[in-house]
């Protein structure tokens, strides 16, 4: 899961560390009632009884009912289920709101509920905002808006799935890269400045297209360090000062100038930057986070933009990087029926349907009645 | 100028109604006739009157106090047929008679309560309308499964089939489109699977789709390609959602 979104980040810099099996998920499932009420429960599943720390917001706190329990049959997996019961739906839309910048995902909650004598329509609404650690590139400048809408609500496309992996790529290499940019510029170093401006692009097309990092330490092996091995460049999943020598000497040959060498240091310290990056981007235990966001409507549902409705509920499953474009937006509109109302309407309508029918013949017959005597 | 004449331009003795030559042979008439003069002079002071009257415009002083009395006469006439305030209101607005007020007031008590009833059922007939119409919408969007890059339009079931060589297959998906079955046989696993594989071949358009609300849009290589996971599709069964 993450190990395979961490392996097409810029296949050089992934650590033996984004290899760790394991997967974080989480199931929301929010109840609406029609009495204003709602209960929503989460659902946890993590590898160790240490509470899960994903990027969801959620306060473990007095007011919600917390408990783990480890899963059966499932090695050492454990499943906390956290519920609270809101008062109203404004309770629920301020338990997000409070949560300020912890480093989590900001998510926003809208339920709205219409009176409209024949119907009471409800709308419920939950914005996850975008999360990612890729900001020095934005999503537009490789994805238009129809593809960063398409990939966040799901599209597996191949295409599709390039162009983002091109656009983290992107960022990553940025990270590396910004330093010796950052170095030439304090330097006042002009051709070092523009060599390095016209030969980024080649640079950054050398590291994408290297398919595993095991195959980009034999070529630099092979063509700069002869007599070493792999481990003396990528020991415990990061690079050696042996490893960031070869990569200097792979940006020279690339460049064409010696004067890059003056650089090492910026490119050591941009390789180990854009790792940290990395590391942040797949989250703190370096696993995938799986979302599933489940609401339970009143009434049936008549509008949504889920991808599965079963009845009066809907849901929506997806990764954690399907966040990092845009925000996910998750929208349903249900109906129930006011009985009492139509029933109540129906009275009126007959009495006024019988007013049409008695009035003009009462009015006739008292007229025909009066006519005689006068 | 006779006497007769005379009297007939006197008849006519109104600014601009009579001739310079009349006006003159009426003067010379005038000063031999005394009957004709003093009818000259009554006639030109009863103009001078209705001039005086023409200038006067009619005020009631008193308008209640007015239907009041009629209405009391009519009472004293007609009491048994005395009509409701609002037949009163109507009779005095439209002046018309008491008799044809009474049932032209229960048609509008009619027509009032017949639009109010109208009303009300064409609000809840436009409310039901809106929400069926969501909901179709929602279950025509269900019921579309669009996966790939390629959205290269929609295409007829025949010229789907034209992708497809002809076999076994063929003859089951064309029995499958004939029949508005192909939608039920999806399932969210096999749909899945099969714009998978297909979203896997590298390849162009084209759009492949059936009717009766699904959308099946996928890159697809070449026929090969079509007729393995049309085959896979075809072994799959189930209903695509429920609602």
């Amino acid at each position: 899961m993450n190990s395979e979104r961490a392996r097409r980040c810029l296949p050089v810099i992934l650590t033996a560390a984004f290899l760790l099996p394991g997967c974080l998920e989480q199931e929301t499932t929010t109840t609406i009632h029609p009495d204003g009420t709602c209960e929503r429960v989460i659902v946890i599943r993590d590898d160790g009884p240490a509470f899960p720390q994903g990027i969801f917001p959620i306060a473990v706190d007095s007011s919600w009912d917390t408990t783990g329990v480890r899963v059966r049959d499932s090695g050492n997996q454990y499943q906390w289920t956290l519920t609270k019961r809101f008062r109203s739906y404004d309770d629920l839309a301020r338990e997000y709101a409070g949560v300020g910048d912890t480093g989590k995902i900001h998510v926003e909650v809208r339920v709205e509920k219409r009176f409209r004598w024949f119907y009471t329509y409800f709308e419920y609404g939950e914005t996850y905002a975008r999360y990612s650690r890729f900001n020095l590139i934005p999503p537009s400048a490789v994805l238009n808006e129809e593809e960063i809408l398409r990939y966040t609500y799901g599209d597996t496309s191949r295409v599709l799935k390039e162009k983002v992996e091109e656009w983290e790529a992107r960022n990553l290499f940025e990270v590396l890269y910004a330093p010796m940019v950052r170095r030439a510029g304090e330097l006042r170093d002009t051709v070092l400045a523009s060599t390095l401006a016209s030969h980024k692009e080649e640079f950054f097309r050398l590291l994408e297209t290297a398919e595993k990092r095991d195959s980009f330490a034999d070529s630099l092996l092979a063509r700069f360090v002869p007599n070493a091995s792999r481990k003396d460049l990528f020991h415990d999943g990061q690079i050696t000062e042996a490893g960031v020598d070869a990569v200097t000497e792979l940006a020279v040959q690339v460049c064409g100038t010696g004067s890059l060498r003056e650089l090492k240091g910026e490119l050591r310290a941009g390789w180990k930057a854009s790792e940290a990056v990395l590391f942040d981007e797949l989250g703190p235990e370096e696993k995938g986070e799986t979302f599933t966001n489940t609401v339970v409507m009143p009434g049936i549902v008549l509008e949504t933009g889920a991808p599965e409705v079963k009845g009066s509920t809907v849901s929506w499953k997806f990764e954690r990087n399907r966040l990092s474009l845009h925000d996910y937006e998750m929208r349903v509109e249900s109906r129930t029926v006011n009985v009492w109302a139509i029933v109540v309407t129906g009275i009126l309508v007959l009495g006024l349907l019988a007013v049409v029918f008695a009035v003009p013949m009462f009015s006739m017959r008292r007229n025909t009645a009066l006519t005689p005597s006068a | 100028m006779t006497c007769d004449q005379a009297r007939e331009v006197i008849a006519l003795t109104r600014p601009g109604e009579t001739s310079e030559t009349e006006t003159r042979a009426l003067t010379e008439h005038l000063g031999s006739c005394a009957p004709c003069t003093r009818l000259y002079r009554n006639a030109l002071s009863l103009n001078e009157k209705i001039a005086a009257l023409r200038a006067v415009e009619p005020v009631l002083e008193d308008p209640e106090g007015l239907v009041r009395s009629v209405m009391q006469i009519v009472d004293e006439t007609h009491p048994a047929q005395r009509p409701t305030s609002r037949g009163r209101r109507a009779s005095r607005l439209r002046g018309r008679d008491h008799d044809a007020v009474a049932p032209a007031a229960g048609f509008r008590t009619s027509r009032i309560a017949f639009a109010v009833a109208a009303a009300i059922i064409a609000v809840f007939l436009m409310q039901t309308t809106m929400d069926a119409r969501k909901l179709a919408a929602l279950e025509l969007r269900l019921g579309r499964i669009t996966v790939g890059t390629a959205v290269a339009g929609i295409v007829e079931p025949g010229q789907v089939l034209e992708l497809i060589p002809r076999g076994e297959a063929r003859d089951r998906l064309l029995a499958m489109l004939r029949s508005g079955a192909l939608r039920t046989s999806l399932n969210d696993q096999g749909v899945r699977a099969y714009l998978e594989s297909m979203s896997n071949a590298a390849g162009v358009p084209p759009a492949l789709s059936s009717r009766s609300g699904l959308r099946l849009t996928v890159q697809v290589q070449d026929q090969a390609e079509i007729m393995k996971t049309i085959d896979s599709l075809l072994t799959k069964g189930g209903n695509a959602h429920e609602q």
